[in-house]
């Protein structure tokens, strides 16, 4: 690989995780309550079933996918779906980068703000995401976790408790 | 002194605050004023049954049980699901389910099945053979309403089947069901269960 394509590579992973970011914080400003709402559903469901449930909704969206292309007219709703997947995936990570800056903001103290939580975790993800191969490896992994966090809070956000934050 | 600031002193006589000065004030008021004397002695019974019953120091041991419980549990969130059913309702559920699961799963691969026998046997020939037998004179009426009945439900019955329709957009469509039905399936029992206990 030539000393360009690596640059090419290493500036748009950046711009990925600083973007991924600062969107994530944007996103919990807009809507707060849905936040707390994801940030709940990480903390109470564990990783291993939010892995599973994204990495099974992205297989059948694929498959569907897969079938939709096979007939041209049906494109525009293929399209529809990939980018249904992507706003949907994009949900679950404003919670999955809150969980990774919590657990990175535990080693130095317990009392940390959202902010502080988002900017830590939106930082570590996308320094994991410069590491060739396996950094990209654990990312797509996080994607599928966002999937099923995302998955989750629309099945559960009925009983999911009345959050207090009305900002 | 009067019984004002006597009550002052006694109550700090109780918490062990009181000067040596205050206090020899205050024995002078309590030896003349029954009604402080009997004031003191509740006051005391009080203090005394609060340290006893209340005040109760657990042991280390207890405290540490209760701190490591607290920690291992502090970033766990659990909220209870709205609906409970019974063991009973539940096997109903699943059993129900499964049956629906069942029939669909029959009703898609037998018509695949049928789908891919069509294109093996000499189906022209059998249908010709049966109009053959309807247009035979000599034929029983009964065999003839017979007849004509099975094509009509042959007939239709290969309507109905997806997998053997000329049209691409219902192949493309029950396909498409069939992935959009087992994806909401699978995610509405894997996210409608009891909470985890631990991350």
């Amino acid at each position: 690989m030539n000393p360009g394509a690596i640059l090419a590579i290493t500036v748009f992973s950046i711009m990925i995780g600083l973007g991924l970011t600062a969107a994530s914080l944007a996103a919990r400003g807009c809507w707060p309550n849905i936040a707390e709402e994801l940030d709940i559903i990480t903390l109470s469901n564990s990783s291993w079933r939010r892995f599973f449930l994204g990495i099974f909704n992205a297989f059948i969206s694929l498959l569907v996918l897969i079938v939709i292309s096979k007939i041209p007219p049906l494109g525009i709703i293929g399209l529809a779906i990939l980018f249904l997947l992507i706003i949907v995936t994009f949900i679950g990570f404003i919670a999955e980068v809150n969980l990774w800056g919590r657990r990175v903001m535990l080693l130095r103290d317990s009392t940390s703000s959202s902010f502080a939580h988002t900017l830590a975790g939106g930082l570590t993800l996308s320094s994991i995401l410069l590491l060739p191969f396996v950094g990209q490896m654990i990312f797509f992994i996080i994607l599928f976790q966002s999937l099923g966090t995302s998955v989750y809070w629309l099945f559960q956000r009925k009983n999911l408790p009345k959050s207090q934050n009305l900002s | 002194m009067n019984c004002d600031a006597a009550l002052i002193l006694m109550y700090d006589l109780v918490d062990g605050e009181i000067s040596a000065n205050d206090q020899q004030l205050l024995n002078k008021h309590l030896s003349d004023c029954s009604h402080c004397q009997a004031t003191l002695k509740s006051i005391q019974k009080a203090e005394k049954f609060y340290q006893e019953e209340f005040l109760v120091t657990p042991s280390v041991e207890v405290a540490n049980t209760i701190t490591k419980n607290v920690w291992e549990r502090k970033n766990v969130v659990s909220f209870p699901l709205k609906q409970s059913y019974s063991s009973t309702q539940k096997i109903l559920y699943y059993v129900g389910a499964m049956a629906a699961s069942f029939v669909g799963f029959v009703y898609l691969a037998g018509s695949l099945a049928v789908s891919q026998l069509i294109t093996k046997i000499d189906f022209s020939s059998y249908l010709s053979n049966i109009n053959q037998s309807i247009n035979n004179p000599n034929l029983d009426i009964n065999l003839n309403q017979f007849a004509q009945v099975w094509r009509g439900t042959l007939t239709l019955l290969l309507n109905i089947n997806p997998w053997t329709s000329h049209s691409n957009i219902i192949k493309v469509l029950t396909v498409l069901l069939t992935l959009f039905s087992i994806q909401f399936a699978v995610n509405y029992l894997f996210t409608q269960r009891k909470q985890d206990k631990s991350l």
